[in-house]
């Protein structure tokens, strides 16, 4: 199910890119990619993570999302699917079974990993996406002309769009709290934790902090930090007491994975010729419904 | 809605009584740079390493009983926002006496005395603190990880009552009245059967009793990683089941289970181990010494076979001041001053007495150099 719904946006996306080639406001400055010495990252312990998802409540109330009363997030029944962050909830905690008989269930926090590499700057062919030198991806509504290809590219399929939109959607994920952060606060989940499950710190010193605690506890984790190498390296960082491909972590190599989307890309305005008048036509449309939407907004 | 993030963010102060004059732990002979990595720390900038295992492991130097220990704790920081929190301590002592003790919650404690949390876990914590959790988190941390493991809940008014709410004070009233609930005394197994899968000798019979007391084994030698759930936990009839049996058995067993699967397996139940098959009976005078008195201690492991000849341990024993009488013959007046070794030639006291070095005609047990007794 979920696979041809991706199909179909890759398609989309191939279509989307058309498009964007005719835009106004086509991305003539390359994608910003910072990669700071002392960018910031988050050192996930789902160890201790106990899924009372008051991360995803604080998550909510930081961005102005619309919540229901915290206490309807002790509500454990949601365990039941597997969930991903969509534009309503930009991070969301999903459950696992312990394999060792008896002892509490694994809960994962999970949200945009902030790549250093990131597939969704690259993919982006308008320069909405950017890698801001504290480590965060962040999105640019105003450039976004909703082609979706960051959401084709992302290899944890964190972008999402708002599905009822078809026309003016918003792409909505984590922002790693960009505007708290710039306010001197820390990210809002890492603040709401009851059980201290995220550090907020320099990346590379969360790395050193990762390898420590597992050297100190050999038991309680899988000698592995996933987000160290996964992709190029991510500013959000995991440890967990079994492999991260059963908590549904993806199987990811060390290389960056934007390379397989800037060959789409590229081959996409290389050898792909347009429809121009059909694309002229819907690029119209989307640039129209855009502009009157912000003009509403003014 | 901002409001309620902050009630969400507990910090907790607890005072713990202290044992009064003890020296602080800077005073004692200890390396400054096992836990701190600065060179002046102080309590405000401890600059502790992160998680100095050192501590963990030897750094308590004070142990109390769990009868001894505070009976509750008013744990009330955020007394703003919420109604105290009572916290059962010396219940929750005596539950962790069947784990690790103490230092299941005070761990890393500087030497000396038991330190509050706060004194290391900071209640204003921003989460930044790569070294440790702040309050919240060392509380928290603490709580949960037994209590949704039997409850399969994180309801925080379990300890959270809202200010002003009128149920809080029956809670905390129903709270107090418990400090003085004992956890009930574990009925511990003399015998435990199991039916296993192997395919020769499937039962293994196991004298729990002899282990814990006769051989000395504290619980958590094996019961290391117990958890409460073990046993409380709401949605299970049974305790889960060792995965691994054979674990438990190898720090003292290794050689048996790589080579001698007969001691444990068999086709039927086994019985209790008997000193008596080994050739030295325990009967009368050594049943009550303690294995290792004998056997020494290697490792873990008391087996080591020990010289059996008396004079091996009851040295410098002579006539003077060796009673025979317990030996159920008490000498008489002819004998009771000879050398102990005039009749136990070479020293030997585990064979019959030589009568024949003094006396032609006499023999041992057939004449006696005394009388009997009991
Ligand atoms: S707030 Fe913390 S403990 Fe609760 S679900 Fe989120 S990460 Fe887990
Ligand atoms: S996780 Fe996905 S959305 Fe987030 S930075 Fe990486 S590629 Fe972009
Ligand atoms: S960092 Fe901010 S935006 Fe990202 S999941 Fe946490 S609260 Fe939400």
């Amino acid at each position: 199910m979920k696979q041809s719904r991706r199909d179909f946006l890759k398609t989309a996306g191939i279509l989307g890119a058309g498009l964007a080639g005719l835009a106004p406001k086509k991305a003539l400055a390359a994608p910003k990619n910072v990669l700071s010495d002392d960018r910031m990252g988050v050192l996930v312990d789902t160890t201790l993570c106990i899924g009372c998802r008051r991360c995803e409540y604080a998550c909510k109330v930081a961005h102005d999302l619309p919540s229901d009363p915290i206490e309807s997030y002790n509500d454990r029944s949601v365990f039941a699917q597997k969930r991903r962050p969509d534009p309503s909830a930009l991070t969301v905690v999903n459950e696992f079974e312990n394999p060792v008989a008896g002892r509490a269930s694994i809960n994962v926090k999970t949200q945009c990993r902030h790549c250093d590499y990131p597939a969704c700057v690259s993919a982006c062919i308008v320069g909405a996406f950017s890698k801001q030198e504290n480590g965060a991806v962040i999105w640019d509504e105003g450039k976004c002309i909703g082609c979706r290809y960051c959401m084709v590219a992302c290899p944890f399929q964190v972008p999402t769009f708002e599905y009822e939109k078809a026309l003016q959607p918003e792409i909505r994920k984590c922002d790693f709290c960009f505007k708290r952060t710039g306010e001197g606060k820390i990210p809002a989940c890492v603040e709401i934790c009851p059980m201290e499950v995220m550090k907020y710190g320099k990346r590379h010193e969360l790395v050193e902090l990762a390898h420590q605690r597992i050297k100190d506890n050999p038991g309680r984790y899988i000698d592995r930090v996933y987000g160290e190498y996964e992709v190029g390296g991510t500013s959000w960082l995991y440890l967990a007491s079994k492999e991260f491909e059963k908590l549904d972590f993806p199987e990811l190599g060390p290389d960056p994975a934007p390379g397989a989307s800037e060959s789409l890309q590229h081959a996409i305005f290389a050898y792909f010729v347009p429809p121009i008048s059909l694309f002229a036509l819907l690029g119209g449309i989307m640039w129209i419904s855009k502009r009157g939407k912000e003009s509403e907004e003014e | 809605m901002k409001k309620i993030l902050f009630i969400l963010i507990i910090g907790l102060g607890a005072v713990y009584a202290q044992p009064a004059g003890e020296k602080h732990h800077a005073q004692m002979p200890l390396d400054c740079k096992s836990c701190h990595v600065c060179e002046r720390p102080t309590y405000e900038k401890p600059c502790l390493k992160i998680m100095p295992e050192f501590t963990r492991r030897r750094g308590i130097t004070v142990y109390h009983r769990a009868e001894d220990a505070p009976a509750v704790m008013k744990i009330d920081v955020l007394s703003n926002l919420y109604e105290p929190t009572i916290f059962t301590h010396k219940l929750h002592a005596e539950m962790a006496d069947m784990a690790g003790g103490c230092v299941s919650c005070h761990h890393f404690n500087p030497p000396g005395r038991i330190a509050p949390c706060r004194e290391c876990h900071d209640p204003n914590a921003t989460g930044t603190d790569l070294s440790k959790p702040g309050l919240k988190g060392a509380y928290h941390r603490q709580c949960l990880s037994c209590h949704r493991e039997w409850s399969h809940s994180n309801e925080c008014s379990v300890c959270h009552a809202v200010k002003g709410d009128p149920s809080a004070a029956t809670a905390a009233a129903v709270k107090s009245a418990k400090q003085e609930i004992k956890h009930p005394k574990i009925t511990e197994p003399a015998k435990l059967v199991y039916q296993t899968g192997a395919d020769e000798g499937a039962i293994v019979t196991f004298y729990h009793d002899d282990h814990a007391q006769r051989y000395g084994l504290a619980c958590v030698s094996c019961h290391q990683n117990e958890s409460c759930s073990r046993c409380h936990d709401t949605m299970k009839e049974t305790a889960a089941v060792e995965k691994e049996p054979h674990d438990n058995c190898m720090a003292c067993h290794a050689e048996e289970i790589d080579n001698r699967c007969e001691l444990c397996h068999g086709a039927r139940e086994k019985p209790r181990f008997d000193h008596e098959l080994t050739g030295f009976s325990l009967a009368r005078f050594h049943s009550s010494v303690d294995c290792k008195e004998c056997h020494g201690q290697q490792g873990r492991r008391r087996v080591a076979k020990p010289d059996a000849s008396c004079i091996a341990c009851h040295k410098g024993w002579n006539a003077t001041n060796f009673d025979h009488r317990i030996t159920g013959l008490a000498l008489d007046e002819n004998h009771i001053e000879n050398d102990c070794s005039d009749c136990h030639a070479n020293q030997n006291f585990n064979a019959p007495p030589t009568c024949t070095d003094c006396h032609d005609d006499l023999s041992y047990p057939k004449d006696l150099p005394g009388r009997k007794v009991d």
